[in-house]
């Protein structure tokens, strides 16, 4: 069975770019462009991990983590940040709203798939 | 108004030039001192004198009090005449000071703020357009080559592994079973010759036959002979000697039978023998043929397996080359993925600049907010504004060059997993 990943970004080339790269190695990826929208997309659908990106317009991805985690359904999704910020203080936040790991921009394909291939739910 | 133009230029010496317009244009509080006091001076002295020569007569009085009239009119007259040239003044003072001092320091440059007003929000747009078109493009491009990687993914899927393996298998087992073929005609070939050695240790025993055959037959041609000596003794012994004479006769009979016996095995044996010898003639004949026929084949079966052999070796060294090629492809296709993350960090980036061009015009444009105790419009508070922009900053590189660094090209780091 195909799993379900969901990437939050609101640059539609870098969602691209995450897409092929899971694509690639065999993974469905569901699209969202901020928080808000990735909020609506917590539809109920199945999904094995979400990957989402820290500074974005109308809801950041710190938020967006943390409104997730309420929810039953996702509360045990494993979340990967991808984001440009590299501060620890940023790195604690992430950590703080239940993110299972930061990777900071730009990933390497081959590092991303690993950390994915670990986090993922069976 | 000098405080407000002192505070917009600070850390300027600017006391003594403005001190002196300033008290050059108030002696003590009021210019208009020299020309009041002397004209009512001197029409109270006319009217005092008018009133003495006059001898306080009413005419005098009413002289004397014109005089004074006039000379608070003359006064007023002047001074209000005075005060507007002295305003005049005052302004030019300040103008040619204030343009005196933009020409020496390049901070203060006349219409600044208006083409700021004008241009401003022209690069803002221009960064915004130049950001949406490397955006769209940038996503067009990655569009395209997920295409094209999708379709190298396909293409390599098809042409080897499966494809390929399956086929050097399939060579594989016709190497094998086109090499089974020459061993089963070796294998025949032996077996016939077995069969012949058989055949001829055949002939063997058949030489022994014709010895036994011939023994028989001696042994029927002495049983004759005895037999005829008995006879004749039988004869010679007369009537005793008869029923021997027929026992003589019984054998003699028997012998001849053996003889014939002896005969037939021997005519048997020897049918017997031309036919082995025949099978063996024929035999060797094409045996030589045989041999010939099975090592040509050999030799063909050889040359097939040897061009097989070929192909396989071939195609398997084509199939490892594609397999380099794959992984060297998928290399390249990481490093273009991560090239590619460059237009989300350029957005970024040109999203701050264009943001902070447009803080700086609304800025300009609406002073009052920030207007001083003369009325004149605040000055820009330059390490607040700079401060606040490294706050909005979400690219490291940024923070470099807001220090005056030379940024390098972010390389991707490792992964930190809570």
């Amino acid at each position: 069975m195909t799993k379900n990943i969901m990437i939050v970004d609101d640059s539609a080339s870098l969602r691209q770019v995450v897409s092929i790269a899971l694509k690639g190695a065999g993974y469905d990826v569901v699209e969202a462009f901020d928080g808000k929208d990735a909020l609506t997309k917590l539809d109920g659908r199945k999904l094995h991990l979400i990957v989402s990106d820290v500074n974005m317009p109308n809801m950041d991805g710190i938020s967006f983590v943390k409104a997730a985690k309420q929810l039953p359904a996702y509360k045990f999704t494993p979340v990967i940040m991808l984001t440009t910020e590299a501060g620890d203080a940023k790195k604690l936040e992430g950590q703080a709203a239940g993110a299972k790991a930061w990777v900071v921009k730009p990933f390497q394909p081959a590092q991303m798939l690993t950390a994915v291939s670990k986090l993922v739910l069976p | 108004m000098s405080a407000g133009i002192a505070s917009a230029l600070p850390g300027m010496a600017w006391p003594d030039e403005q001190n002196r317009a300033e008290s050059a244009g108030s002696v003590d509080g009021n210019p208009l001192t020299w020309v009041v006091v002397p004209a009512v001076t001197l029409a109270a002295i006319g009217a005092v004198g008018m009133l003495i020569v006059g001898g306080f007569s009413p005419t005098s009085m009413v002289l004397a009090a014109f005089v004074v009239a006039l000379g608070f009119a003359t006064a007023f007259f002047a001074s209000s005449r005075l005060k507007a040239v002295m305003d005049q003044a005052h302004v030019a003072a300040q103008t040619t000071l204030k343009r005196g001092f933009c020409e020496r320091k390049p901070v203060c440059i006349g219409g600044l703020d208006k083409l700021c007003d004008g241009v401003l929000p022209i690069w803002a747009g221009q960064i915004d357009m130049a950001r949406t078109h490397t955006e769209d493009s940038i996503t067009a491009l990655t569009t395209r080559f997920a295409n094209i990687n999708q379709e190298i993914g396909t293409t390599m899927a098809s042409s080897q592994g499966e494809a390929g393996d399956s086929l050097i298998a399939l060579l594989h087992e016709n190497e094998v079973e086109l090499s089974s073929i020459v061993t089963t005609l070796r294998s025949a070939l032996a077996m016939k010759d077995s069969m012949l050695g058989e055949v001829t240790s055949l002939s063997q025993f058949t030489d022994a036959l014709k010895r036994m055959a011939q023994d028989v037959g001696d042994i029927a041609k002495q049983t004759n002979l005895l037999a005829l000596n008995a006879a004749i003794e039988a004869a010679r012994a007369g009537d005793v000697g008869r029923g021997f004479a027929v026992v003589a006769d019984e054998v003699r009979k028997l012998s001849t039978l053996s003889g014939e016996t002896g005969r037939k095995i021997w005519e048997t044996v020897e049918t017997v023998n031309k036919a082995i010898a025949t099978t063996l003639q024929i035999s060797s004949q094409y045996a030589h043929q045989d041999e010939e026929m099975v090592t040509s084949s050999e030799k063909v079966i050889e040359h097939v397996v040897g061009r097989v052999h070929t192909a396989v070796v071939g195609l398997a060294d084509s199939s490892e080359e594609l397999r380099r090629e794959t992984q060297s492809i998928g290399e390249e296709i990481a490093e273009v993925l991560v090239a590619l993350q460059f237009q989300d960090r350029v957005s970024q980036v040109l999203g701050h600049v264009s943001n902070d061009m447009n803080k700086l015009k609304d800025r300009i444009a609406d002073p009052e907010r920030q207007l001083g105790e003369d009325g004149m419009p605040g000055p820009i508070d330059a390490t607040a504004w700079l401060d606040e922009l490294s706050h909005t900053y979400t690219v490291p590189e940024q923070h470099v060059v807001h220090r005056g660094g030379a940024p390098q090209v972010a390389t991707a780091s490792e992964i930190t997993f809570f």
